[in-house]
């Protein structure tokens, strides 16, 4: 069974990149406008990982992951997103992410990443 | 009021402007005609200067339109253009067109014009890459890429490096993605670094600045590039395959080459030996540049060959010596695109990218290949001599052992994946655990993120295959879990990393520090001289899973290196990463800038300052005579010779500077001979360790490439003559391997130089029997070994028993001699048979200034002594003077020192003593000799000229040069004098 991860951002156009990226690589991706689109979604299906963005309307990234962990799951979330600065990655880690990539990342990174973050190879 | 000075200021631009332009104008043809591009800095600040003073006279429309040209000027003078005629043409007609405008603006009326065509045309001739033809640019706007095909494929057939394929690359990027931080500069700067030759066609269609939207792509290029990368590599460049389309384009050109060549081989008529002969390709190769690349060439190879023997010798490349290496052949690479000279641009491209095997660790850069790039200089340099000569050179023998190495390791690739991907993320993901455990440790162990870096922990070691580690993130996971303290387990895995990121380990130790065998295993298994981790696994020792993690553990170390350099930002690698920086710091410090300047501009620079010295003499005099014949008031003389000490002390700073600047670390001609004596002792099978000693040691520069023949034939001639065979050596009770010394180090205003070998020596008895047989020497002569041994100097002398091609057939040494004469310097020969040779040279540091001692014979006749020669002058009383009977001598610190009359020495009658005797004591290589002349004058600096023709036939003629008071006064050669 292929492996479900929930894109969370709210450019279609990140969305689609990255739902092709994890497609062309054996998984099955679903998106997520923002936060708030993303905690019903995460809720209802259950996913393996989930790449998030910061910035978003309604509900941004670190809010999501927050109010998320409180439903006491542990899904792996990976921060994906272009700010660099050091008090967001503390932010996005504190919030309870368990990895902060930087975009723009290359694909094979990416996938390399989200493999070794779930211990598959 | 204003209004009218205003006026007159406008006017005054405009006459201003058109001067600027007149002389813009004549550059641009200068510089079509002779290709000077320092030209256009000219007119670029011509221009500049228009374009900033038009605005401020409100010449709106002068000052716009100087910005196309100024920005075309720009990339001209970089060379990011290259001049031709469409450029040339479109330059001249934006000059015209400012003219035209000044014109109009001198009438008062508006300029009207349309100039939307000609702007077109500046914005297409800037956005060109070097080397692409305005036309393909002129056309691209609204032109598809059916229009352009011919003309690109024209230029990617031009620029066919012969090796790699060409492709077609379409850019699918929008707007959106540059407002998500996806620029596509970064890819497209990725494909340029990927490629041979990169061509963007793009049609140019931008808004005024105004109203430039900053997140809007307005360029989309059509990229043609030539690369060896794969279809696959080049989409992996982007972080989205859909981002390009990537196709591959055939060269219709390579594509005949490539069918033609198996015909050859094929054709039965061609047999092995005409295959052997194969010919380079010279064809594009500009011969008139051709010179310039072969000391470019030399210079990059003498810059590493000491890298190399050292690398043969140690058996082992540093990081640093390899990247230098590749350095070298990566220029050589570049500069050879640059002339045509597309076979060795291949040649360099196949050493590149064998070096960046083993930059990328892939393969161990050894002896053997330390050998191999030697031969390679050879052969690189026999190629290009040829070429030098117009001669067609052969295909060398290395070229075709490169193109069979790429193939094997293309295949050997295939089999081994790279793990370089898997462990840069590997590495910074496991960065990120330790930062998110070091903040959880600040949130009171905050138990939800320890749990996270742990479960990071294990599964990153799961993918990796580091079963041990998984075990480690296990019981830190548990121990975390339950609120226990984690301390010893943490700092297991830290230590774990820690390993992982220091240098490379030999497999053994990797398995003994994991504990899974022991050391005495390990020398077990290495004294079967297999692989250890095979033989261990055949007995059992060890788990296949073991080895595979040791062997795993080994490549990350290795590549670690690499990773560290890769830009991740960690929390953990900060410090570390500073660190490096400042190591990088240092040794770029090593490398001082430097900037080439031809050394005839140097040259006449010394001559003018020469000048200059003459003049300030004559100044001096000049001052003199002033003094002398009017009553001047003595504040005026006071300010006088104040205002002459100033410009006696900037003349000298000035001499001080420039011989500075023409000094050079004699090291540049010491570094060839490491290759040199490492040939020799090569083909002859000797040992010959060879030290060089002082090589900081700072010379002339024209002295230095004199002297360099003289101390290749020294060195030789010590190689070749001098060291023994080892048996020789052994038999004699000596080491085998023979010492070389090379020596140089300053003494006064001389360098001497050593060359100094523990070979056979020279034997004297051998010497003089040939020097008797030459008819050098009378057969009663009573000579001192010493004496003998000189003869070696002596024109056409050669004891070699056999003539070889190394040292050549004995006319060397007295040429020797005669370089090291003609700089001023003298040469020593001293050996002792059995125990060696020692030749001292002895060399003025520089030439062309020096300080003089002068003196006045007959009523107003000069000369001048040579500083280093005067150790002292007196005057005595005649009655002093003593008749010896070979001649007159004083009594002088206790010895008794001969004197000579200075008109005698030079050739004139002898004439009868002042009552008062002027003498002159010089230092040669003969001793102190007394040398009377009518009067002491003062010592001065002079600028020596070197003997006229007509005077070249008298030896004792050291120089000419010219006093504050116009009169020439000859140098004395005083070793030669005597």
């Amino acid at each position: 069974m292929a492996i479900k991860v929930l894109v969370i951002d709210d450019s279609d156009m990140v969305r689609h990149f990255h739902s092709n990226i994890l497609k062309s690589s054996g998984f099955e991706a679903d998106g997520a406008i923002d936060g708030m689109d993303a905690l019903e979604k995460a809720v209802q299906t259950n996913y393996a990982l989930m790449l998030c963005d910061l910035n978003m309307p309604r509900m941004d990234g670190i809010t999501f992951i927050k109010e998320y962990r409180k439903t006491g799951k542990e899904t792996p979330i990976i921060i994906i997103t272009t700010q660099e600065e050091l008090e967001n990655r503390k932010k996005g880690y504190e919030s309870g992410a368990n990895l902060y990539i930087t975009k723009p990342v290359k694909p094979d990174d990416l996938i390399l990443n989200i493999k070794m973050l779930l211990g598959i190879s | 009021m204003t209004q009218i000075d205003m006026e007159k200021f406008r006017m005054e631009f405009l006459e201003e402007a058109a001067d600027l332009l007149e002389s813009a104008n004549e550059s641009i043809l200068k510089a079509e005609s002779d290709g000077n591009t320092e030209l256009f800095n000219a007119v670029f600040r011509n221009i500049h200067t228009i374009k900033g003073s038009a605005g401020g006279f409100g010449f709106d429309n002068m000052s716009e339109f100087s910005h196309h040209l100024e920005s075309l000027l720009d990339k001209l003078r970089n060379g990011d253009i290259t001049i031709d005629a469409d450029i040339t043409d479109l330059l001249l007609k934006g000059v015209d067109i400012l003219f035209e405008m000044i014109e109009y603006a001198r009438e008062k009326r508006e300029y009207d014009r349309d100039l939307t065509d000609i702007i077109t045309l500046f914005g297409a001739a800037n956005n060109m890459k070097k080397d692409a033809p305005v036309k393909a640019a002129e056309k691209a706007p609204a032109a598809g890429l059916t229009q352009t095909t011919e003309d690109v494929a024209q230029l990617l057939k031009q620029h066919d490096p012969g090796f790699g394929k060409a492709y077609h690359i379409k850019m699918n990027f929008t707007d959106d993605m540059l407002e998500n931080g996806y620029d596509p500069r970064t890819l497209l700067a990725n494909l340029e670094d990927i490629s041979e030759y990169y061509l963007a066609v793009t049609s140019v269609s931008m808004p005024e600045l105004s109203s430039l939207e900053p997140y809007k792509l307005y360029l989309h290029p059509e990229i043609y590039i030539i690369s060896d990368a794969s279809v696959e590599e080049i989409s992996d460049l982007a972080f989205d395959p859909d981002l390009m389309t990537v196709t591959e384009i055939s060269l219709e050109q390579k594509k005949a080459e490539e069918t033609q060549q198996p015909a050859i081989v094929s054709d039965e008529e061609f047999t092995e030996e005409e295959l052997d002969v194969e010919k380079v390709d010279t064809a594009g190769i500009q011969y008139e540049m051709l010179a310039e690349l072969a000391s470019g060439i030399e210079d990059y190879f003498e810059s590493i060959e000491n890298f190399l023997i050292e690398i043969e010798k140690t058996g082992e490349g540093t990081k640093d010596a390899v990247d230098n290496i590749f350095r070298v052949f990566h220029n050589i690479k570049g500069d050879c695109g640059y002339v045509g000279f597309t076979f060795l641009e291949k040649y360099a491209h196949l050493v590149e990218n064998m070096l960046d095997k083993v930059r990328s660790g892939a393969i161990v850069f050894d002896r053997k290949a330390a050998e191999f790039i030697l031969n390679v200089i050879s052969d690189v340099k026999a190629l290009v001599k040829a070429l030098l000569n117009k001669a067609t050179p052969e295909l060398p023998k290395t070229y075709k052992q490169l193109q069979n190495l790429q193939e094997s390791m293309l295949t050997l690739e295939e089999k081994v994946p790279t793990v370089t991907g898997d462990i840069k993320i590997f590495l910074s993901q496991v960065d990120q655990f330790f930062e998110i455990i070091g903040l959880a440790k600040a949130d009171g162990n905050n138990s939800g993120m320890l749990k996270r870096a742990a479960m990071g922990f294990s599964n990153a070691a799961k993918f990796i295959g580091f079963t041990d580690l998984m075990e480690m993130a296990q019981r830190f996971a548990n121990k975390a879990g339950s609120g226990a303290d984690f301390a010893t387990e943490l700092a297991e895995i830290e230590n774990y990393i820690k390993i992982l990121k220091s240098p490379a380990k030999k497999l053994g130790e990797l398995l003994v520090e994991s504990g899974k065998v022991t050391v005495k295993e390990i020398e077990a298994a290495k004294a079967q001289q297999k692989k250890i981790g095979e033989i261990l696994v055949d007995q059992g020792k060890l788990e296949q899973r073991d080895l595979e993690i040791a062997l795993k553990k080994q490549v990350i170390m290795k590549a670690t290196g690499a990773a560290a350099d890769s830009d991740s930002v960690s929390l953990a690698s900060a410090l570390t990463k500073e660190e490096q920086e400042e190591k990088g710091d240092s040794s770029k410090e090593k490398y001082s800038q430097s900037m080439k300047v031809d050394q005839e501009k140097i040259d006449k620079f010394t001559n003018t300052i020469g000048e200059l010295v003459v003049a300030k003499n004559a100044y001096e005099y000049m001052m003199q005579r002033l003094i002398r014949e009017f009553d001047l008031p003595t504040s005026l003389i006071k300010d006088f010779k104040d205002n002459s000490n100033l410009i006696s002390r900037i003349s000298q700073d000035l001499q001080r500077d420039i011989m500075s600047l023409r000094m050079v670390p004699i090291k540049q001609i010491f570094n060839k001979f490491p290759r040199v004596v490492r040939d020799i002792a090569r083909k002859q099978s000797k040992q010959i360790d060879l030290r060089i000693i002082g090589e900081d040691t700072e010379i002339d520069k024209k002295i230095a490439d004199i002297l360099s023949d003289p101390l290749v034939h020294l060195v030789r001639n010590s190689c070749d003559h001098g060291i023994e065979p080892p048996e020789d050596r052994a038999r004699a009770s000596k080491l085998e391997e023979g010492h070389l010394i090379l020596k140089a180090y300053n003494e006064g205003s001389f360098v001497y130089i050593e060359v100094i070998d523990d070979g056979r020596g020279i034997d004297p008895k051998k010497i003089l029997a040939k020097a008797i047989q030459k008819g050098l020497a009378s057969e009663d002569a009573v000579l001192t070994d010493n004496e003998i041994i000189q003869f070696i100097l002596a024109p056409g002398f050669s004891t070699a028993e056999q003539v070889t091609d190394i040292s050549g057939r004995g006319v060397g040494m007295d040429v020797v001699k005669s370089s090291i004469t003609s700089v001023g310097g003298t040469i020593d020969v001293q050996s002792s048979v059995g125990d060696g040779s020692r030749v001292v040279m002895k060399i003025p540091v520089t030439i062309g200034m020096s300080t003089s001692l002068l003196v006045r014979m007959q009523p107003n006749e000069h000369y001048a002594f040579p500083i280093e020669n005067v150790a002292e002058t007196i005057k005595v009383a005649k009655e002093q003077v003593k008749d010896l009977h070979f001649g007159n001598g004083i009594y002088y610190r206790g010895n008794v020192l001969p004197l000579v009359h200075l008109s005698k020495l030079l050739g004139d009658r002898e004439k009868d003593l002042a009552d008062e005797v002027n003498i002159v004591i010089t230092v040669t290589d003969e001793g102190k000799t007394g040398i009377i002349v009518d009067e002491l004058l003062n010592r001065m600096d002079i600028a020596i000229k070197p003997v006229p023709e007509y005077f070249a036939h008298l030896n004792y003629i050291g120089g000419v040069t010219i006093l504050g008071d116009g009169q020439a006064v000859l140098v004395l050669n005083v070793n030669k004098l005597l």
